[in-house]
């Protein structure tokens, strides 16, 4: 295992091919979901989530092609901390999307507020 | 993906480390606005708002400057300096034309009276989408002394400081990728 003081002096290439591959797909899946959005077709529940796996896929192109990630000499710090953050991401949205969204239910103490909050639910 | 290409600079680890607390601060930003959806206090919500072909503008524009970003770090590692500085400035005149529209936008919200104080939907709205431009505000302000730095003759660490702002500047490209589809695209939905 060589030292890690030797490998600062290393500049790494970066490959045009990257960029352009990187920028052209995200032209591609910005224009999509800009459909998606747009067009009458997909319902609303299923435009919204190929919306989010189209975001979600940009981003990982991007994060591979603009910023390198997981192209690292090893020990791969950079990806370790990425992952971990990601973790933590989606620990704060998810997490606090779910305590809201049983806190509101819970916290109904009038009968027509309740309803009212019930029926703006789907599928009651 | 085997082929290792980036060097693992102490400096730039560390600016990558801070890059991740700064998407913790976009990652509570998401979470409050995601939970503040629907609380419109009887305004007007995203659908009513948001002008999408304008907020696609934006994206392109700021698309566009990342990767003219990246082809200025390109240029640099080819010894196109003069090159290099042009992509920089487009990034910058880009990044502009982005902070432009995003401010022309929030001042109409807020002249017809939807600015942030209107609802809870509205302030994190503006407080979401306006954290981001501040970010890029910054990232102009940095851009700038860059380029003078590198008018006036830049040494040795040009390359770090070129491929911090690098970094910077495709981090704030990614949120807007998730910025334009939840708050925008969703929000033009639901």
């Amino acid at each position: 295992m060589s030292k890690v003081t030797s490998v600062e002096s290393r500049t790494a290439p970066v490959h045009i091919r990257d960029y352009l591959l990187g920028f052209g797909a995200s032209l591609l899946l910005t224009g999509s979901a800009y459909f998606v959005a747009t067009s009458d077709m997909p319902a609303k529940h299923e435009a919204m989530f190929l919306i989010g796996i189209l975001a979600v896929v940009q981003c990982g192109l991007q994060l591979m092609y603009f910023l390198h990630l997981g192209r690292e000499f090893k020990p791969r710090y950079r990806l370790m901390a990425f992952v971990f953050a990601l973790s933590m991401l989606l620990i704060v949205v998810f997490g606090s999307l779910w305590i809201m969204q049983h806190l509101n239910y819970n916290m109904l103490y009038h009968p027509a507020q309740q309803e009212k909050y019930l029926r703006g639910q789907d599928g009651l | 993906m085997s082929q290792e290409v980036t060097t693992m600079n102490r400096t730039t680890l560390g600016f990558w480390i801070y890059l991740m607390t700064d998407c913790m601060l976009f990652a509570a930003l998401f979470a409050t606005f995601a939970v503040l959806r629907a609380s419109t206090n009887g305004g007007p919500a995203g659908s009513d708002l948001f002008d999408l072909p304008y907020v696609m503008l934006e994206t392109m524009a700021l698309l566009i400057s990342s990767f003219s970003c990246g082809l200025a770090v390109w240029a640099y590692q080819n010894n196109r300096r003069q090159l290099m500085v042009q992509l920089l400035v487009l990034t910058g005149l880009l990044g502009l034309t982005f902070l432009g529209l995003e401010l022309s936008e929030f001042h109409k919200l807020i002249v017809e009276g939807n600015g942030p104080s209107r609802s809870g939907f509205l302030s994190s709205y503006f407080t979401l989408v306006g954290t981001h431009g501040l970010h890029i505000t910054v990232g102009l302000i940095w851009l700038a002394t860059l380029l003078v730095q590198i008018l006036k003759g830049a040494g040795k660490s040009l390359y770090r400081r070129l491929t911090l702002f690098s970094l910077f500047w495709h981090f704030l490209d990614v949120v807007w990728i998730f910025i334009f589809s939840v708050v925008y695209l969703w929000g033009h939905i639901a």
